[in-house]
């Protein structure tokens, strides 16, 4: 009964509950067992919330309602639909990854450590599962906090610099979002997100409120030209931090473009969707060119980063060119599918690719690629892994990678040729970064004594690797259950756009 | 090496058989649609694979290959001093083949070189100077300086606030009366 109805509740209080349990349990050999077994058991209750889900409609599920603060009409309000359901279990899913990951690696302080990422994962998943708009924004700012301290403690020498720029820039961006909410409130008479979706606005209205949610959540996306907290973030947080920044922190960025952005201010949307596509675009290009010359390992994927979430919102702005063009709207469905599929399969390469990084730098102590070189002669395994994961990252069909592209510039097709050319060269420029990376530190003769003494991967990192791998090479090959689940809410987004408020 | 080759080596030569009913059949049904003016294949007047390859045989390009092996026999097998000679006499035509027109170096300079000098320029200038040290950093930079300056108000002289306060009565009075 309890699991039925509190399922949702479950998968964000364990991790927290248990990361508490952690923290107190402190410094012992306790320790990494039972971070592993608290994120292990939310994973498989985030399973329960795939095998219980209903394809067929686009209604929020697994909702719970519950009075918070009376006073203010805040409601402890949960539900999830076909947007945050895979969003909630990639969350769950990485946490797992970064236990693992840093298991024998961080001997500082692990309790805390564990602890501060399986809180980050309870509240990472309120946020995709929050449907009251100030509980959101309370998980939406507490998530800051574990990811702060993470890079603020187990950071590089630089850590002070990016945990304050990281801050700032976040910070900057939810005050709007705040006042944003505040705004629709005042309006709606309620906090309710999907009531936001039902209130009439005016242009004005929208285009302000529009705007409010841009900056929050372009920030954290990152889309130019606010991204330059992402690379420094990236370069001096640990490996775990890395995972969790690229795979999940980022698409709440677009999540939130999804949940409020599009179906609260439609209008605005439309009347200014050129200016978000042209601010993806310059992500795209602009991003790979500046990828390309990174001499600093987590530098160049953090930037590759930014370039794989220009097709985000490049996929979920260029639906109303579609519309304009086509008479059906199959496009734009394809365009919002392909921006979520993308976020979805960046999460788990990104991720691969921040852990191949912090393999060779926990061997090697260097990020920078010219210290690096024949990597492959003395760890075969890993060059295996970095090669594929690389061409994943380069958008190679049949894996992840590719399929979101795909379906994004085959969409931008129908809204605008050039939006597609642009985005296209993508393919190019990702596979110039990734495959030029991989040819300077993996290829080639042994260039120095400290990568002829480097240990292939052990028993631990093999399996590491090999479960992202094979989980890239299915989405690459299978993406049907993953698009399958979103379906009826990217129709019910679409129907939700197109209605205008005016 | 060898075993694989030879494996590969037995059905090319016995492939060609199949050209029958693979190029001119009906094998690939539907699949390949050739619109009738466009059919070129029907106009190959094709009566069997002995035919085709004794047709083969006779052609100019086969012959054309022939010599090339031929020429290649004589003149790095037999007389290998007249590539030599060729190579003295024609350098300039040599060096072109040999660098494949100047491609490569083409697209090293260009294309490759071209990409990571706009890389490098859009993060130097673009990022790190413009949006890093402009905006980012110039806004932190600006708050610290102005608050430096307004620090200096604070003098702890009280005939400086009383001032300050005169002049601030000053201030709104005229903007009320006048």
């Amino acid at each position: 009964m309890f699991f039925d109805t509190s399922l949702l509740s479950l998968v964000i209080w364990l991790p927290i509950l248990g990361g508490i349990a952690v923290l107190l349990n402190g410094d012992n050999g306790f320790t990494r067992p039972l971070s592993l077994i608290v994120s292990l058991v939310t994973l498989f209750l985030s399973a329960g919330l795939y095998t219980g889900f209903d394809m067929t409609t686009h209604d929020m599920q697994f909702v719970e309602h519950i009075p918070w603060i009376t006073t203010f009409g805040i409601h402890y309000s949960l539900g999830i639909d076909g947007f945050s359901m895979p969003l909630i279990i990639l969350t769950a899913f990485s946490t797992v990854i970064v236990v693992v990951a840093g298991w024998e690696v961080i001997q500082d302080r692990a309790s805390q450590y564990m602890a501060a990422f399986l809180i980050m994962a309870g509240l990472m998943i309120a946020v995709f599962a929050a449907l009251d708009a100030i509980l959101f924004y309370v998980f939406f700012e507490a998530m800051l906090i574990p990811l702060f301290l993470v890079i603020g403690i187990w950071g590089g020498p630089n850590r002070v610099y990016a945990t304050i720029k990281f801050f700032l820039y976040t910070f900057f961006g939810s005050v709007f979002l705040l006042i944003a909410l505040l705004y629709l409130r005042h309006v709606s008479g309620s906090f309710a997100i999907l009531e936001f979706h039902a209130v009439a606005l005016t242009l004005t209205e929208q285009t302000w409120l529009f705007f409010a949610f841009l900056i929050a959540f372009a920030v954290k996306v990152p889309m130019w030209p606010v991204h330059t907290w992402l690379p420094d973030a990236h370069v001096e947080a640990p490996t775990g931090g890395s995972v969790i920044l690229a795979a999940i922190t980022l698409k709440i960025g677009g999540y939130g473009l999804l949940r409020f952005a599009l179906p609260i201010t439609p209008d605005a949307a439309m009347t200014f969707d050129w200016f978000v596509i042209a601010l993806s675009l310059t992500a795209i290009v602009y991003i790979g060119f500046v990828a390309l010359v990174q001499s600093d390992l987590k530098k160049l994927i953090a930037y590759s980063s930014i370039a794989h979430m220009g097709f985000v919102t490049l996929g979920l702005f260029v639906i109303f060119g579609i519309f304009e063009n086509a008479a059906t709207g199959s496009g734009a469905v394809l365009a919002v599918e392909g921006a979520v599929v993308q976020m979805v399969s960046h999460g788990f390469i990104a991720a691969a690719m921040f852990l191949c990084v912090g393999l060779l730098y926990d061997r090697m102590h260097t990020r920078e690629i010219s210290a690096y070189g024949g990597v492959i002669n003395t760890m075969p395994v890993f060059a295996g892994f970095s090669v594929f994961f690389a061409m994943a990252n380069a958008g190679l069909p049949g894996t992840s990678g590719f399929v979101g592209e795909f379906m994004v510039i085959l969409a931008a097709f129908q809204a605008n040729f050039w939006y597609a050319f642009l985005a296209a060269t993508t393919l190019i420029l990702g596979a110039a970064y990734s495959l030029w990376m991989v040819k300077r530190v993996i290829f080639g003769e042994v260039s120095n004594d400290n990568v002829a003494e480097l240990q292939d991967v052990n028993r631990r990192e093999f399996w590491m690797l090999a479960v992202l791998a094979i989980i890239v090479l299915a989405i690459g090959l299978w993406p049907a259950p993953l698009i399958d689940v979103m379906h009826a809410s990217v129709e019910h987004l679409l129907t939700q756009v197109l209605q205008s408020k005016l | 090496m060898t075993g694989p080759l030879i494996l590969l080596a037995i059905p090319s030569v016995l492939a060609g058989l199949l050209i029958g009913p693979m190029v001119f059949g009906h094998f690939f049904g539907d699949a390949i649609f050739v619109l009738a003016e466009h059919d070129v294949l029907s106009q190959l007047n094709y009566h069997g694979v002995f035919g085709f390859m004794l047709h083969g045989l006779q052609e100019p390009p086969f012959w054309l290959a022939m010599a090339g092996v031929g020429a290649a026999y004589y003149f790095y097998m037999v007389n290998p001093s007249i590539p030599a000679k060729l190579h003295r006499s024609f350098n300039w035509l040599y060096r072109i083949l040999e660098n494949k027109y100047g491609f490569d170096r083409f697209n090293e300079v260009v294309f490759s070189g071209g990409s990571r000098l706009i890389g490098r320029v859009l993060w130097k200038v673009g990022d790190q100077t413009m949006i890093d040290g402009a905006v980012v950093n110039g806004a932190a930079k600006t708050v610290g300086l102005v608050s430096k300056k307004m620090r200096l108000v604070q003098s702890g002289y009280l005939y400086h606030y009383a001032f300050a306060m005169i002049l601030g009565v000053w201030l709104l009075l005229t903007y009320f009366v006048a």
